[in-house]
């Protein structure tokens, strides 16, 4: 049987408690002078000129998508499936400052200051719209595609009159990415902008009290939180047309053509500037000496990173082994996840300052990170349970075995490389956060992401271009295990 | 969540609880004081990054919300007052004039800016750029005794200019390699009684001494943990001893070392108690021989009694 205990306790470790005692002693201490539940001016100001950037952000986004969504929806369900899934990951684990150094490498004014921004947040996230309308379109739309074809070419078909009927997919991703990038502040620190999370990072880090924190990012907590709940709405609300057929109409086009597209816009969004920054490199000997610096540090790094992606899929296999509550966990691991990482920063350092076993020690590093990407844990957990044969489960009960046997053998066992993949992804995401990590610190571990920017800061170039291609390597595995681990859901191995 | 879970819950967290030890007393490892602490408030600090002190013993510090704050010699708030321009960026440098003048290294400014004690703005010097008598981002500011003004600055620029005492440029130091190796950040300056300048070269994690005329006179350091080595070598002191007193960001912890190179000791190690340091950008030592360091991470001053 696999126990929930450890799960939960995990869970409100990283959520539960951090989430009450902010609010608790937000209540109890009350803001510093100045501080009041409603925002001023310039929180307005700074909130609507970040709502602006995001939205720039997510229209470039959708924008850059649609090529890789077209691959998507023709390649999605094919043998090519596990590869376009991996190349549409790999985007994704990658810093998003590492795309901005690299961009800034070409020296190109549009590529610096907010245009800069908008163009590294949508070379970072296109694969979320991809897969939202690939995979739409894969699922319908298929008779309006057939009939465009009558007079126009497969993409011109797919441009004038699949994309309008992928509106609803555009919302959904929209919304995801909107509520992303309002969040995010390294890449408009990167490329030397100031937006409203790097306000609440600063206001944390000058106050003792977590209501200066908690009160100025209530807009932000607000708009995420709006954004969620239209977004479940929208997506309960979508029709999805199940086609039987696993082909789409149209002239047969060559999957290594499509595949080459899909290279193609990977190419262009990260290769082309983590290439940048390994021309700047130059040699393996800065790479060695990046190591020599921090190697410590890297390895600490990878260390908390690789435990924490351990500790979130546990967590979710525990979880969703129980019964009951399972799904509100998930709920409060996203809305967690997704708060201003100042925030989330804030709420774990006034839960447990007062426990140095906690406060002052790599643990702490961990909660950060947990609660940060417990939903994903979560995520991958339940994506496993549920692709249990229920034919075989049911045979398996009638035999007298019990529900977590069958779990585990017949769920986690064959999901293996998913459940890896998961790990992977969480430690790669872990690594290079700099959310929550900006504020979650403790003296005896220097975290690598926090290097990076203490390099940035320092015009250290060399240091900067050798840090972030050691994070593009450590986050390499993940991106091939979401390869290994599609094609094990396909039953591409064994 | 079953009856097991709370449990496990409980006991995780009574033994974090009981984890805990009340703080060393404050004369451990040699701290004889410590003030500060996170806030914006007197006598609290934004994220601290330099120190320096007066012939009369008076502490100034200046931290990340642009404030310098006046401090006694036994951490009693007296004064404060902000940078006239701090959107871009704030300071990371401060001296003393002899003359009781305080000249602050505007950092993001692109120029030194000069106060009296009090706050009272004097006028200042420099402007954007690479040219001679132009700063890309100064970092800190010595004098000699002749009262000739040297500036360090980086991005670019990485040396030190030298201005007469009216703040006229006069050359620029440091811009040819050192040993084959151009300077890299030089975050702090000071001069010894030989009126020669010793430069904290940061991200080159050495020492460099230059003559008055930009002669390289002694290098020493390199990357490491161990004593002797350095980590981002962030400040420099020369201590009425005629030691070099080193505050190393990158190893938390202040070294002494002899003219020689020779490490002499160490001081702190990474945390949050006193007597530990936390990332520090500065250390300083009073005309009372106590040594006042800038643990920035953890938002303080600690007094220490040299060890």
């Amino acid at each position: 049987m696999l126990w929930p205990g450890p799960g939960w306790a995990l869970f409100c470790l990283a959520v539960l408690i951090p989430a009450v005692v902010l609010v608790v002693r937000s209540v109890q201490l009350g803001g510093s002078a100045g501080v009041s539940f409603w925002p001023s001016v310039r929180q307005w100001t700074l909130l609507g000129r970040t709502a602006w950037l995001a939205a720039c952000g997510v229209l470039a986004c959708l924008v850059l998508s649609l090529p890789a969504a077209y691959v998507v929806g023709r390649l999605g369900r094919t043998s090519r499936g596990p590869l376009i899934g991996a190349l549409l990951l790999a985007p994704l684990l990658l810093p998003p400052m590492v795309y901005a150094f690299g961009w800034q490498r070409t020296g190109l004014s549009l590529l610096q200051g907010r245009p800069g921004c908008v163009w590294v947040w949508a070379s970072w996230c296109w694969p979320i719209p991809a897969l939202l309308m690939g995979s739409g379109w894969a699922r319908g739309g298929r008779a309006s595609y057939a009939a465009a074809l009558l007079d126009a070419s497969p993409p011109g078909a797919f441009i004038r009159v699949v994309v309008p009927l992928l509106a609803r997919q555009a919302a959904v991703a929209g919304l995801i990415l909107l509520v992303l990038f309002l969040g995010e502040y390294s890449v408009p620190h990167a490329c030397g902008l100031t937006v409203l999370a790097t306000e609440l990072l600063g206001w944390a880090a000058n106050s003792d009290r977590p209501a200066d924190v908690l009160l100025p990012a209530l807009p932000l907590a607000a708009t995420a939180l709006v954004g969620l709940v239209v977004l479940h709405r929208v997506w309960r609300r979508a029709a999805w047309e199940e086609s039987a057929a696993d082909g789409l109409p149209g002239p047969p086009v060559g999957t290594g053509r499509l595949v080459a597209l899909m290279l193609l816009v990977d190419a262009g969004t990260v290769a082309l500037p983590i290439g940048l920054l390994t021309a700047e490199a130059g040699s393996w000997s800065a790479m060695a000496g990046a190591l020599r610096t921090y190697g410590g540090e890297l390895a600490a790094s990878l260390a908390v990173s690789a435990a924490t992606g351990l500790l979130a899929v546990g967590m979710g296999l525990s979880l969703v082994g129980g019964r009951g509550l399972r799904g509100l966990a998930l709920v409060a691991a996203v809305l967690w996840g997704v708060l201003p990482g100042a925030l989330v920063g804030e709420a774990i350092l006034t839960a447990y300052q007062r426990f140095p076993i906690l406060y002052d020690h790599w643990p702490l590093l961990v909660i950060g990170y947990l609660a940060r990407f417990a939903w994903i844990g979560i995520g991958v957990a339940w994506l496993a349970a549920v692709s249990l044969d229920r034919g075989m489960a049911e045979q398996a009960r009638t035999d007298g075995a019990g529900e977590g046997a069958i779990l585990r053998r017949l769920a986690l066992v064959p999901q293996a490389p998913l459940l890896l993949c998961g790990v992977a992804t969480v430690a790669a995401l872990s690594l290079a956060d700099l959310a929550v990590a900006s504020l979650v610190q403790v003296p005896s571990v220097g975290l690598v992401s926090l290097k990076l920017i203490e390099s940035f800061h320092r015009f250290e170039d060399g240091m900067l271009v050798s840090l972030s291609l050691w994070l593009v390597a450590a986050a390499a595995p993940a991106a091939l295990l979401a390869w290994v681990a599609l094609r094990a859901r396909r039953g591409g191995i064994g | 969540m079953n009856r097991g879970s709370w449990i496990l819950l409980t006991l995780l967290l009574g033994l974090s609880g009981a984890g805990g030890c009340d703080p060393p007393p404050l004369s451990a490892n040699g701290v004889v004081g410590v003030f500060g602490g996170v806030g914006l408030g007197d006598a609290e600090f934004s994220y601290p990054r330099a120190i320096t002190t007066g012939g009369d013993g008076a502490v100034f510090v200046v931290d990340k919300s642009a404030r310098v704050q006046r401090f006694g010699a036994e951490g009693e708030f007296e004064l404060s007052w902000r940078m006239p321009d701090r959107q871009a960026g704030k300071p990371v440098g401060l001296t003393v004039h002899p003359d009781g003048r305080v000249f602050v290294a505007d950092t993001h400014y692109h120029r030194v800016l000069v106060f009296d004690r009090g706050g009272r703005p004097l006028g200042g010097f420099g402007e954007p750029g690479d040219g001679d008598g132009q700063f890309r981002l100064p970092t800190d500011v010595a004098v000699d005794g002749d009262g000739f003004v040297y500036v360090s600055e980086y991005n670019g620029n990485d040396r030190i200019s030298r201005w007469t005492p009216d703040h006229r440029f006069v050359m620029a130091i440091g811009e040819e390699p050192v040993d084959g190796v151009p300077l890299n950040r030089p975050a702090a300056i000071d001069i010894d009684a030989r009126q020669t300048l010793w430069v904290a070269d940061a991200c080159n994690h050495r020492i460099v001494r230059f003559s008055r005329d930009g002669e390289v006179l002694a290098v020493f350091g390199e990357l490491g943990t161990e004593p002797g080595r350095l980590r981002y070598p962030y400040d420099i002191t020369v201590t009425p001893d005629d030691t070099l007193l080193v505050c190393e960001y990158g190893n938390s912890r202040l070294q002494w070392f002899d003219k020689q190179g020779r490490s002499l000791r160490t001081w702190g190690t990474p945390g949050r108690a006193i007597g530990q340091l936390w990332s520090p950008w500065g250390a300083t030592v009073g005309p009372n021989g106590r040594i006042y360091v800038v643990d920035s991470l953890n938002s303080r001053v600690q007094i220490v009694r040299e060890p």
